[in-house]
């Protein structure tokens, strides 16, 4: 998901580097596509579980030396970060990501394979357990763990009690608006109306996407549709792009177009995307259509084969302490996962989630869904049929 | 003999480079294209399904419809404009030829987002361009500038002009003066002279212009989402997300040796073209 856009601005569109990097790959994937599968690993896809039962925090090793993590800008702690790592003789080198896919991608390389901890998004759980990528976390070597709003540590629990990832932020991926220009929007079904011809922003993401059609058709999980209910999400998703008049490479983006006017609602959009328009001076709202509207929990997982799982488990464990999450609600505008910080968090990022009554926003507004499996299971939509199916509606 | 010996001993270095970074990952990639991929893997299995599914895919000859059309149009304006400016400054003001190409070359080496983002900015509903209309009357609400395909030829264009421009420069400073006096001397008119003397004399420049601009826009899949409408999915995109969203490697390797054959064919039909239009100089004649 391509949501932060840049180190210095979560305002502004995707960055010179990446647009550089999607330049420079516009170019290579089309004329030296191979040279790209040639430089990537050719080893087989599904990895072995990992087993971290028994193993003490001191047996991973000690708080110090490099720590390479891989992650989205701004999620690498910033400047609150700094004297974290200066008390812990901790060199943070981040690698900046534009989306999830950079992460599976670049794991796959000799250099991604020296990563010691990356972002992981709750819709690709199941895909990194399937892929065996993450070492299983155990609950007692987090110290700021038992602060954690339950909901999001049972979210990533798997079986045997360990974690796979560590949530640290959370938001909503609902229909940012302009309210002068639309009113109250209260259906995903309102975008389809000849009202907002040529006034919707698409954005370029496969599985949110699709995920937000499938809510919106009334399929309530996601990542067990069938391949006809696929068909289905399809067909609205055509209805939406006959009203769109652009599909946005990023909501930093969608921010842009909502406060120049060029479009009036976005499908789909970001809570934070009402700080980022509203700093260029345009009132933008946030709506949680009645269909539901996808929730997404961004999370740290410690890579297998990390050198130093000790020094990742410290950084992650001060991601959710209270001062790195009040960090995360002021300067990502985006929502916390433990409530003790709430009340540091202040301005409009303190006005985009009522904390006192998160259960409701949960049981009735966000769907935190999982994506589609990687694997075929009877008449279950991949993946694969997912971006297939997104492609389609682009190139329609 | 010994010219020739020298000649690809000094070239011996480049086309081992050449070698190592463009023919060996492209067999390499080629090999990959017939292996069946798994999740985020390769499997050993050979198959020619991957070009059977690239083949049936509607969304693929769509979106490769979509480059050709953009790739073909930026490439056509982008020589008529090089075209103009080239000849002004061989013909018109040849002293003035190092300070245009200075000013050409300086344009290339702007930042390819700010561009984008500038056009933007003049094209969008409240840009500078309607703004302007508004304000002297012309028009009483926005033209629709932006997400359009003229927008993407013009923000395309205005990134790969520049080349097309050095190149046909290069290619007009090989015509000669006694050339274009002769053909005056003939009785050939300003349109004949430059039917049957410059263009066929530029005929190369002119062709490697084409493709040189028409492969780089037609690959491009950042600019046309961006200002163009949402009907813009360009083939690079499919090839990328097969890399990187959905992990199949061989897919993506067919879906990018597919795309280069195809794009191939197209300019190999231009060349068809301009041969027989008598647009590109006979073997043996003057290079």
């Amino acid at each position: 998901m391509a949501r932060f856009s840049d180190s210095t601005s979560l305002a502004q569109g995707v960055t010179r580097a990446v647009f550089l990097r999607r330049a420079a790959a516009a170019g290579a994937a089309v004329s030296l596509a191979p040279l790209l599968a040639a430089c990537g690993s050719s080893g087989g896809g599904a990895g072995t579980t990992a087993s971290s039962a028994g193993v003490a925090l001191d047996e991973l090793g000690q708080v110090e030396g490099t720590l390479r993590l891989m992650t989205y800008a701004g999620y690498e702690g910033g400047d609150p970060i700094k004297p974290w790592l200066r008390r812990s003789g901790v060199d943070l080198k981040t690698t900046f990501i534009n989306n999830q896919d950079d992460v599976t991608t670049r794991l796959r390389t000799p250099a991604g394979r020296r990563t010691d901890a990356a972002q992981l998004g709750l819709a690709q759980l199941d895909q990194y357990r399937e892929l065996g990528l993450a070492y299983p976390l155990q609950p007692e070597w987090f110290s700021n763990l038992d602060a954690m709003i339950p909901f999001f540590k049972d979210l990533v629990a798997d079986d045997d009690g360990t974690l796979t990832t560590m949530p640290f932020v959370w938001g909503g991926l609902g229909c940012n608006y302009l309210p002068s220009k639309t009113g109250e929007l209260t259906s995903w079904r309102e975008l389809t109306e000849p009202r907002f011809k040529n006034r919707i922003a698409m954005i370029d993401d496969p599985v949110s996407t699709v995920q937000t059609g499938a809510l919106a058709v009334g399929i309530r999980d996601p990542s067990r549709m069938t391949v006809d209910q696929l068909a289905e999400v399809k067909e609205f998703l055509l209805a939406v792009k006959a009203n769109a008049r652009t599909v946005a490479a990023g909501y930093g983006d969608i921010a842009d177009l909502l406060a120049a006017g060029d479009v009036w609602a976005s499908f789909q959009g970001w809570n934070a995307v009402e700080s980022f328009a509203g700093a260029k001076g345009a009132v933008v709202k946030t709506a949680y259509p009645q269909e539901g509207t996808v929730g997404f929990v961004d999370s740290f997982f410690v890579q297998v084969g990390a050198e130093s799982k000790g020094t990742a488990v410290a950084f992650i464990d001060q991601m959710i302490s209270k001062e790195m999450q009040a960090y995360c609600g002021n300067d990502l505008a985006s929502g916390i996962v433990r409530l003790d910080a709430a009340p540091l968090v202040r301005g409009p990022a303190a006005r985009a989630f009522d904390y006192d009554r998160l259960d409701e926003l949960f049981r009735t507004k966000l769907v935190f869904a999982l994506d589609a499996p990687l694997r075929g299971d009877g008449d279950v939509a991949t993946h694969e049929d997912w971006v297939a199916t997104w492609e389609d509606v682009k190139a329609a | 003999m010994r010219a020739r010996l020298l000649g690809a001993t000094l070239l011996a270095p480049l086309g081992a480079v050449f070698a190592l970074l463009l023919v060996v990952p492209l067999g390499i990639g080629l090999w990959y294209s017939f292996r069946v991929g798994s999740i985020f893997g390769i499997e050993t299995t050979l198959t020619l399904d991957n070009y059977r599914q690239v083949l049936e895919r509607d969304a693929f000859w769509t979106a490769l419809r979509t480059s050709v059309v953009y790739g073909a149009g930026t490439a056509i304006a982008s020589l008529l404009v090089g075209f103009a400016i080239a000849r002004y400054v061989r013909f018109e003001r040849p002293r003035l030829a190092g300070f245009i190409v200075g000013a050409v070359m300086l344009s290339v080496l702007g930042g390819y987002l700010v561009r984008i983002y500038a056009w933007r900015t003049l094209l969008s509903d409240n840009g500078v361009f309607n703004s302007a209309l508004e304000q002297v009357g012309a028009i009483d609400g926005p033209l629709r500038l932006l997400f359009s395909p003229g927008a993407v030829i013009l923000t395309l264009g205005s990134i790969y002009a520049p080349y097309a421009t050095l190149l046909i420069l290069a290619g007009l400073e090989n015509v000669r003066d006694d050339e274009l006096d002769a053909a005056r001397d003939l009785g050939a008119g300003t349109v004949r002279t430059y039917r049957l003397v410059v263009l066929p004399l530029i005929g190369r420049s002119l062709l490697l212009a084409f493709s040189l601009v028409f492969l780089l826009a037609a690959a491009d899949y950042v600019i046309p989402p961006l200002v163009g409408g949402p009907g813009t999915q360009m083939v690079g995109a499919l090839v990328a997300n097969q890399f990187l969203a959905t992990g199949d490697t061989p897919m993506g390797a067919a879906f990018g040796f597919m795309t280069l054959l195809l794009l191939a064919f197209v300019v190999t039909l231009v060349w068809a073209a301009m041969r027989v239009l008598r647009l590109l100089p006979r073997e043996g004649g003057r290079r």
